[in-house]
Formats: C-alpha cells, sequence, structure tokens
C-alpha cells in the first residue's frame, strides 16, 4: 500500500501516521511511504482556495507517483484526502479533463493513467481486525467507546461506506467490538464535529456551537474514550472538551483509531502513539485497559 | 507573503476554459424537489437563522453562477456534506457551493478573510509542499490559533525530533517541491491571488 500523508495529523498528532505504521510493521506487511506526494489540498480546498485545476493536477500526479511505485492500493489517514482523492479519481474519468490535467503534468513529466484505488486506514484496520484481536496485549473490555466517523468518510461517498450504512456506520464500533470494547450510541452521531474549514480559520459560530452540541452529546452518555478516524476531528473533539470545560462535568480523551490499535499491540506509548499531544487525562483510560 | 502579484508563465487552464465549464452547469441541478432534507440535516443551518442549502441550490437553478458567487451566504456552509448524503435526487449542494466559492475566490467576491489565509496556506503548500503545517503557528489563524498551544506542540514536536516547521517527518525533496510549485504556477488563475514564486 501507498501510505497518504494527512497535514493536519502531521502537524497535530503525528502518533496517527506513527501507530498505522507500527501496525503494519508489526503484521509484516509492505508499505510505501514517500515523501515526493504533495499535499491533497483538501482543506484550502474546502474554502473554495484552490482553483479545480490546481486540485486535480497535484492530485493526479500524487496518484501517478503511487502508481509509477507499484503501489496501486493509496491508504489516507484523513478522511478529507479520502474524499477528495476518490473525487479527483472519478473527474480524471472524463477523457477531456483527463487531457487536460495530463497536459498540465507533462510540464513535469508525469502523465496519468488511472489504476489506482484509495482507501482509508481505518478500512485496512477493519479488515485485519480479528488478526489484529489475537496479538492483542491489551483489552478494552473494561473501555467504553464513543465512536465518531468523520463525515468525508460517510457522507461524500457515502454509498463505499465499510461497516454499517452512512446513517449509521459500524466501521470504528466493529474495530473496537473485536478488541472487546462495550460501544455507547449517543443522538448527534451522525453530527459533523464542528471542523468547517474556514470557520476553524475564520471566527464566526459555526465552529463552537456545532462542537458543543456534538460534544454534549457525547459526554452524556459518559464514554471512557472518543474514537476518531480524522485527525481535524479529533483535533475539534479534544480542544473543544478543553475550552468548554466549565460547562461539561467531565471530559474523555480522544484517539484515532490508529492510535488506539497499535495501544493494544503493544505500542509505545510516547514514540509511537504519541499520547502526550492529546490535552485530556489518559491514565483512566490506560489503568482500564490493563496498559499501565 | 506580500509578493507582488505576477501574470504565471503560462495559463494553460483558467476556470473559464471549456474543461471545467461542466463545474458550473444548471443541468446537474434540475432535478432538486425542494424537499429540504438537506436543510434538515444541515449543522450550518441550525447555526445560522439565514442560511438553507435547500434555499442555494433554488438560488443555483434561478440565478448566474456570478450571482451565486456573490452570495454572502455561501461561506455559512461547513463542507461537511451531510446534503450530499441526504438527498434523494443524488445532488451535492455542497459542491454547488464549493464551486460557488472557487467562482467567487477568483472573481475577488470572497471574503477578505478569506484571501489573507489563503495567502498562508499557500505559502505552506509553495515552501514546503503541506497545506496545514507547523509554520502556520505564527500566523493568525482565527479559532484554531486559540484553541491550540502552538508553543507547546513545537515543544513535544522537537522532542520527538520532528522537523520544527513541517509536517511532515521526511520533508518533501527539492525536486518534488519544483514540480509542485511548476503544476502550481500552470494551474492557479490569475484573479485567484496567487503569487508567483
Amino acid at each position: 500500500m501507498y501510505l497518504f500523508k494527512s497535514c493536519v495529523a502531521g502537524t497535530f498528532f503525528p502518533g496517527i501516521e506513527r501507530s498505522f505504521r507500527f501496525i503494519l510493521n508489526s503484521l509484516n506487511i509492505d508499505y510505501f511511504d514517500d515523501p515526493n506526494q504533495s499535499s491533497c489540498t483538501g482543506f484550502a480546498g474546502h474554502c473554495g482556495m484552490v482553483p479545480p485545476e490546481a486540485n486535480l493536477s497535484l492530485n493526479a500526479r500524487n496518484l501517478a507517483l503511487a502508481h509509477n511505485s507499484g503501489y496501486n492500493n493509496v491508504v489516507c489517514t484523513c478522511p478529507t484526502s479520502y474524499a477528495n482523492l476518490k473525487e479527483c479519481i472519478g473527474d480524471l474519468e472524463d477523457d477531456k479533463t483527463r487531457a487536460a490535467i495530463n497536459d498540465v503534468l507533462k510540464a513535469v513529466n508525469y502523465e496519468y493513467t488511472g489504476g489506482v484505488t484509495v482507501y482509508h486506514a481505518a478500512e485496512v484496520l477493519y479488515s485485519l481486525k480479528e488478526i489484529l484481536a489475537e496479538r492483542a496485549k491489551f483489552s478494552l473490555s473494561q473501555v467504553h467507546i464513543a465512536t465518531h466517523h468523520g463525515c468525508h468518510y460517510t457522507k461524500v461517498f457515502y454509498d463505499e461506506v465499510t461497516g454499517g450504512l452512512w446513517e449509521y456506520p459500524t466501521l470504528l464500533d466493529e474495530i473496537c467490538a473485536a478488541f472487546s470494547a462495550t460501544l455507547v450510541d449517543y443522538s448527534e452521531r451522525s453530527s459533523c464535529c464542528g471542523l468547517g474549514f474556514s470557520h476553524l480559520i475564520g471566527v464566526d459560530e459555526y465552529t463552537e456551537s456545532t462542537s458543543f452540541r456534538k460534544l454534549e452529546s457525547i459526554l452524556a452518555e459518559e464514554p471512557d474514550l472518543i474514537v476518531t478516524m480524522c485527525a481535524g476531528c479529533q483535533l475539534i473533539l479534544d480542544r473543544f472538551q478543553r475550552h468548554f470545560e466549565e460547562r461539561f462535568n467531565h471530559v474523555v480523551p480522544v484517539l484515532n483509531v490508529s492510535q488506539l490499535v497499535a495501544l493494544l499491540l503493544g505500542a509505545d506509548k510516547s514514540r509511537d502513539a504519541c499520547l502526550q499531544f492529546g490535552t485530556i487525562d489518559i491514565k483512566p483510560l490506560l489503568e482500564k485497559m490493563g496498559a499501565i | 507573503m506580500e509578493t507582488e502579484e505576477k501574470e504565471p508563465e503560462k495559463a494553460v487552464l483558467s476556470s473559464e476554459s471549456s474543461t471545467f465549464e461542466f463545474l458550473y452547469n444548471k443541468d446537474n441541478l434540475i432535478k432538486c424537489l425542494q424537499c429540504g432534507r438537506c436543510t434538515a440535516g444541515c449543522p450550518a443551518a441550525k447555526v445560522f437563522d439565514d442560511y438553507s442549502p435547500r434555499e442555494i441550490v433554488r438560488r443555483a437553478q434561478e440565478c448566474s453562477a456570478d450571482e451565486l458567487a456573490k452570495d454572502p451566504l455561501i461561506w455559512r456552509c461547513g463542507q461537511c456534506y451531510t446534503c450530499n448524503s441526504r438527498c434523494p435526487r443524488n445532488n451535492t449542494p455542497a459542491s454547488i457551493i464549493l464551486n460557488a466559492r472557487n467562482k467567487a475566490f477568483k472573481e475577488g467576491y470572497a471574503p477578505d478573510e478569506i484571501y489573507k489565509k489563503a495567502s498562508l496556506l499557500f505559502e505552506s503548500l509553495e515552501s514546503i509542499g503541506v497545506t496545514i503545517s507547523p509554520e502556520l503557528f505564527k500566523y493568525d489563524l482565527g479559532l484554531l490559533s486559540k484553541l491550540v498551544d502552538s508553543d507547546k506542540i513545537t515543544t513535544l514536536r522537537a522532542e520527538l525530533g520532528l522537523p520544527p516547521q513541517n509536517a511532515r517527518d521526511i520533508p518533501v525533496p527539492t525536486k518534488a517541491l519544483k514540480e509542485i510549485r511548476t503544476i502550481l504556477k500552470l494551474t492557479c488563475n490569475k484573479g485567484g491571488r496567487f503569487n508567483d514564486h
């Protein structure tokens, strides 16, 4: 598999990509960690800042890099990259569009010819969950988990969701259940975390109001942990619990599913999972997992 | 950041060329029933009384692309795509809005705040090949800057031996960066306020 990098994960939660590589290394799964790819530009793209031809050309180059390397399964840790790359593949199926983009790529000696499939890292973990559970050093049998599936995984290519339906995705729930976790439901399960791209880097009510509604609904069920599959959602759900701390009775840590699975396999808490990048005390969770 | 605007070396494409007209094609929208399933599930519609994706789609049917691009309400959307998944006719209000934002950005109708942030994100993209990076901590990124203790993240990154200003553990190599800059130069239109390095 060809690992596609996330700018938000790389900046705020380096443990997400490190954990995923730790898991692949543990299972001796071959992958290519290519530094030559560019950002997918999705964050700026959703703010309207990136012309479609720039987005398509940069990602056609990224997809050509994957194809030329012989690693045709592109695996993203970021749902926005996942959706953006899949949209680009769809747009590039149009002959006229592909010819125009390849005309751009000529200037840098690339050609997009297709042949690449895009997945999210959580889908890889889902397909390996029984094998991973057999190798687990710790258990989630004492842990109550609320999951949040990123909107750009469930709602852009809604008919291609692995595990459940887009309206009630169970991808993360089934991975956690393989390690004997108890899953809790909550009313705002399918709601946006609040990130909102231009709203997060600007100032208005969308992000605060939407994240508060989401978190209030999750915390009412008193889980021990929130599990996500998106660095952006993780940033919002972690930092806004701090932001609204006075309005909540208690706060709970937020982990990416890759970090959680790596921890269960015995990854180093700082070097691999990089738990220090979260702002909420994780000790009570680690105690329940038997990891300390 | 504040470098003067120059023309791209070679304008291979622009969003006005016929190749990309499909993005603004009204034929993609005529199926809308105005049923409101999009608005019923829209988080932005819960926050802003004056905003409804159903209304945006109606305007997209009735107005010109230019009029829609000038509508300040297109900046209310959070781009979560809930509307996409709920639409019984497979329309995507979020994409209509994104296309209108692209046009607004190009024509100079976008809010000043968007141009300011765009210059920051594009500086990062052009200099290191990454859209969001720790390099941006030194600038005002609105709510994000308030939420994040950038000094603490910088310290934690240093402890792990990560490059202080780069989101990548292995920075994008020079040859690849040149390719990325060439592509940006060829595809970012004149009106888009991109700096030609």
